[in-house]
């Protein structure tokens, strides 16, 4: 794979899910690109569409969901060419993902050690003795303290943090090329937090792994991602590097996100809460599904197409009038 | 892990025993406060008073309730549940004998039914809305709206009367072959074991209309309770994680899915297991069963109380045993379930 290339390419893709309440358009037009070796912070509020990205991306949507329109490229290969069986050998070797509340994300009757190795048959040449000495090593490089001993725990047995470092292990146990990692410390106390996105942060480096870190959580975004893709009911708002997306904000979506934002520089009172709600995504949206909540708003916001305006190089904006 | 398995069983064990002294005492209490006296039963349409006190004097029934109580618990401890005063036969010996043909037409029918529910389940779950979800559907719907004694005489009218397919429905063999050497008390196996091909097939023949109906019955539960474990281990956390690493649909299937879907599903097992037990009683009746049930009816009918009292005693110790099998299969199945369980 050429270093120049991207990763990952999501370009137009636009998904919906038929419900007995009508067709709920959950994402349209999303496009991003990630490269290797390179973390990505995908944030927006609940609703906004980040996990039903990373679902399609894993290709493990929910059965009622429809791909209406693009295409996603992994490694220079438009994943939707695969067959369902190259899809499944794909995941959990090339892409990997790991979830949001790790203790009842793994299977609660089988050991840790089984579910391990498992993901280990499934995708190395590991056969008999070697998958539990792999195994091992991976807890291991999860920080997994008494392995030995871990590898015969239930899930039940182990505290949220453990979980989720044996999720990353079973995540990382084919040197994936890309990690996928929805909400991962989301629910775990505060030091956990930092241990567990260090080692993300670790494994990532070592492997040169590209990582989409889904956060609704700025400030851990901010602390780890090298770019920021901002979403909102199935939009991608803005795209930008960490740094600048948080000096100068173009989306004012993005800008009242971070005044929303508690921060130590800042006092609590300055905090800014955003008015109104997602939109319904059943009903007829305008072009630009911010705008109902937007202070800028003009009346030519409403009227199709929405822009995407690069304001400056890697710096995507999805509105007519930039901050 | 195993020896705190081995500590659940015994403490499963311990709890049952008050619930057993609690169902000697209540069956006691109830059979004597059933109406009828068993004297004037037994002494016939003939009798005059004297006779009938004379009875009464020789069945203990003249004594309080106390001292019969009494007497019936020393009887108990030596394994005496008294006598039938209808067949005159030792009430434990009536049971030994009959309690294997009622156990093995209620497990046929279980088996029957968990071969047919469990895998209708199964594909009903994972194919929503399909031909197999409705089937399932229907099944469940006929399986629950029917009672058993009407499935049983309907199955008995088509297969014995129309199509001539089945034995009578005349107990458990017909009167040409000689019953297997008795060494379970369940014939398909007796046969097997003495080797006479001859006598299990038409063993077996009898079985099949009764054992059906039983299925019938027992499958709609279980097909439900299969089919929505399934669907709900099916969108659990884990089993998407099981998906997104790529696991074979096989894997996330078989290992993952439905180890956690039986779960559930032992439960609901444990439960209709005894509903069929009650199931029997009628279907027995339907086709000559020469079972627990049958007898208990009969006993009822001619208020003989230690034939009453020893089926519910059977009856009980069996639910506790049912349900200790059950408990027991749980710390094997689950992890989960510890002493504190």
């Amino acid at each position: 794979m050429e270093s120049r290339n991207p990763l990952l390419a999501v370009d137009n893709l636009s998904l919906e899910f038929r419900t007995r309440t009508g067709v709920v358009k959950a994402l349209e037009n999303v496009s991003f690109e990630i490269k290797k070796g390179e973390t990505v912070g995908v944030v927006g509020e609940s609703g906004s569409g980040k996990s039903v990205m990373s679902y399609a991306i894993m290709g493990i949507s929910d059965p009622a969901a429809r791909i209406t329109s693009g295409r996603i490229v992994f490694g220079g290969i438009s994943l939707f060419e695969k067959s369902g069986q190259e899809l499944q050998e794909m995941r959990g070797r090339e892409i990997s993902m790991i979830f949001q509340s790790p203790r009842t994300a793994l299977n609660p009757i089988r050991t840790i050690g089984s579910q391990l190795e498992d993901v280990i048959y499934r995708h190395s040449s590991f056969r008999g003795r070697q998958i539990r000495g792999r195994a091992l090593d991976l807890l291991n490089q999860v920080h997994i303290p008494d392995p030995e001993k871990r590898y015969r725990a239930y899930p039940f047995e182990l505290s949220g943090g453990m979980c989720q470092r044996v999720m990353i292990a079973i995540a990382i146990s084919s040197n994936p090329w890309l990690l996928i990692a929805d909400e991962p410390v989301t629910g775990l106390d505060v030091t956990t937090q930092a241990s567990i996105m260090d080692l993300i942060k670790d494994a990532a480096r070592e492997r040169n792994m590209g990582t989409i870190l889904i956060t609704h959580d700025l400030g851990l975004a901010a602390e780890y991602c090298d770019r920021i893709i901002v979403m909102h009911s199935g939009h991608v708002v803005e795209v930008a590097d960490t740094e600048r997306l948080f000096m100068r904000p173009r989306h004012p979506y993005t800008a009242k996100l971070i005044g929303a934002t508690p921060n130590a520089s800042r006092d609590l009172a300055e905090l800014s809460s955003i008015p109104g709600n997602l939109p319904d995504l059943r009903a007829e949206l305008p072009a630009c599904r911010y705008s109902e909540r937007c202070e800028h708003l003009k009346e030519d916001c409403l009227e199709p197409p929405l822009p995407r305006l690069e304001t400056e190089a890697g710096h995507l904006v999805a509105c007519r009038y930039p901050l | 892990m195993k020896g705190d398995s081995l500590l659940l069983i015994g403490r499963r064990l311990l709890q049952a025993a008050p619930v057993v002294m609690g169902i000697i005492v209540v069956t006691f209490i109830l059979t004597r406060a059933l109406p009828g006296d068993p004297a004037v039963f037994f002494a016939g349409p003939a009798a005059d008073e004297k006779s009938i006190a004379e009875i009464r004097a020789s069945l203990g029934l003249d004594k309080s309730w106390p001292e019969q109580f009494w007497v019936y618990l020393q009887n108990l401890s030596r394994g005496d549940l008294g006598k039938s005063i209808s067949t005159g036969q030792p009430v434990m010996e009536e049971i030994a004998t009959r309690l294997p043909a009622s156990l093995e037409l209620t497990l046929m029918g279980l088996l029957l039914a968990v071969a047919i529910a469990i895998p209708l389940g199964i594909l009903a779950a994972t194919r929503p809305n399909s031909f197999v979800d409705h089937l399932c559907r229907i099944v469940v719907t006929i399986g629950v709206s029917l009672p058993t004694f009407f499935t049983g005489l309907f199955l008995v009218y088509i297969f014995y009367f129309l199509l001539g397919l089945s034995p009578a429905p005349l107990g458990r063999l017909s009167i040409i072959h000689i019953s297997p050497d008795h060494v379970t008390g369940f014939y398909l196996i007796d046969s097997l074991i003495a080797g006479d091909l001859e006598v299990f097939r038409a063993a077996l023949s009898q079985m099949i209309l009764p054992a059906s109906t039983l299925a019938i019955f027992a499958l709609a539960p279980l097909a439900r309770m299969t089919r929505a474990a399934m669907l709900g281990v099916l969108s659990s956390d884990y089993v998407r994680t099981a998906r997104a690493s790529g696991l074979s649909s096989r894997t996330v299937l078989w290992v993952y899915a439905f180890q956690n879907a039986m779960l559930p599903v032992l439960t609901t097992l444990g439960m209709v297991f005894s509903f069929l037990l009650g199931a029997n009683v009628l279907v027995e009746k339907v086709f000559a069963w020469p079972g627990i049930g049958s007898f208990a009816i009969e006993a009822l009918i001619a208020s003989d109380y230690a034939a009453v009292q020893g089926f519910v005693l059977a009856m009980a110790l069996m639910y506790v045993l049912l349900n200790l099998a059950i408990d027991i299969l749980y710390t094997v199945v689950d992890p989960r379930i510890g002493l504190e369980g």
